[in-house]
């Protein structure tokens, strides 16, 4: 037994002189290396970001336009979560049963049923003005889910899963997903028709209202989810 | 000065990975992921950051503008941490549901008994 702790107390030992190793490592590199005012990694984007007529948003022009498979593939990763986490949902529901809800104050309460507006209109606004300036279909999702869940605290998780149908819900998860990429994949195939011969501008709206609906969907059924089993175990 | 601040965020880098490694709670595990994620965030702030930059909107010259690469970046990571938080969550509850215990070794002595069970 006590040969066993001693192993152990090597291990831990070895595991912080290790990481302490690579942490040193990066910290002589900061220093060492070029100074942060001369290094800058995107000043081709910003050059070329300027090119783009209709985009004046450059950190939309640059996951938007240059990385998209960045935006891709970060969709795909966002779209597994939720999918494993509606899996779950399904295969073991809530075992709380009905009318032992958490009462939440009055201020979430009261506060709720006219803050939830004004959030859903921020979130479409974000959506519909990526290009312009601040926001995105990520960002956009995110609000409008956290404004439901807003509502949800105050009126209680299943008056609104009931009020927002699963089964029509996941439907139009899985349309808003499969636009966005197709739309996606096409631009990436056939730049000059999409990009070009509409200004851009259509199908960039398009595709942000996609993902900020695939989005919002997504963040509803994560938080819902854990909304609904909190207190147990 | 920006030197100083990035090496502080690498200091919280190192502690979080200690931690992600050492600490047997699940839940303290997924909090020093959360730890490392974050500033490494802090990070790419950091290192790009120039008195004086401006956001990358708007007609003006190129020198005037903040790096955009780095934005776009951090917006990928804020994503793919909330995506990864929520699912490694969701898969400690179901550890938890089934064996009543957050400890990582209890947990891994569960599933040896277990094993062998199934194997006698």
């Amino acid at each position: 037994m006590e040969m066993d702790n001693f192993s152990f107390s090597v291990k831990k030992t070895f595991t912080v002189i290790i990481v302490s190793l690579f942490g040193g490592l990066t910290i002589s590199a900061v220093f060492l290396g070029r100074s942060p005012d001369t290094a800058r990694i995107g000043r081709l984007y910003l050059e070329r970001g300027f090119e783009l007529e209709n985009i004046s948003n450059t950190v939309f022009g640059v996951y938007g336009m240059f990385r998209f498979y960045d935006t891709l593939l970060e969709l795909m990763i966002f779209s597994t979560a939720v999918l494993g986490i509606t899996i779950f949902s399904d295969l073991e529901p809530s075992t709380r049963t009905r009318g032992e809800q958490m009462i939440e104050s009055h201020v979430v309460t009261a506060s709720a049923s006219f803050l939830y507006p004004i959030m859903a209109v921020f979130g479409l606004y974000l959506a519909f003005s990526a290009h312009l300036g601040p926001g995105g279909g990520f960002a956009a999702g995110v609000i409008g889910g956290s404004g439901i869940l807003f509502l949800a605290l105050s009126k209680g998780a299943e008056e609104m899963g009931r009020r927002f149908n699963e089964h029509t819900m996941k439907r139009v998860e899985y349309i808003a997903l499969v636009f966005a990429m197709l739309a996606m994949v096409l631009g990436i195939l056939f730049p000059k028709l999409i990009f070009e011969d509409l200004q851009g501008i259509g199908v960039i709206i398009v595709v942000n209202m996609a993902i900020g609906l695939k989005v919002f969907i997504g963040t509803w059924a994560i938080l819902h989810f854990f909304v609904k089993h909190r207190g147990e175990v | 000065m920006s030197n100083f601040a990035a090496t502080i965020t690498i200091i919280i880098v190192v502690v979080g990975a200690i931690g992600l490694i050492l600490k047997k709670n699940l839940l303290m595990k997924l909090l020093s992921l959360s730890i490392v994620n974050t500033a490494t965030i802090l990070f790419f702030v950091l290192v790009v950051y120039r008195p004086g930059d401006r956001a990358p909107i708007g007609p003006e010259t190129v020198s005037q503008y903040a790096d955009p690469l780095p934005q776009a970046l951090v917006l990928t990571s804020i994503v793919i941490n909330f995506g990864v938080l929520a699912l490694s969550l969701l898969f400690t509850m179901v550890l938890v549901k089934r064996y009543h215990t957050l400890d990582l070794g209890k947990i891994e002595k569960f599933v040896k008994e277990e094993f062998e069970e199934e194997k006698s």
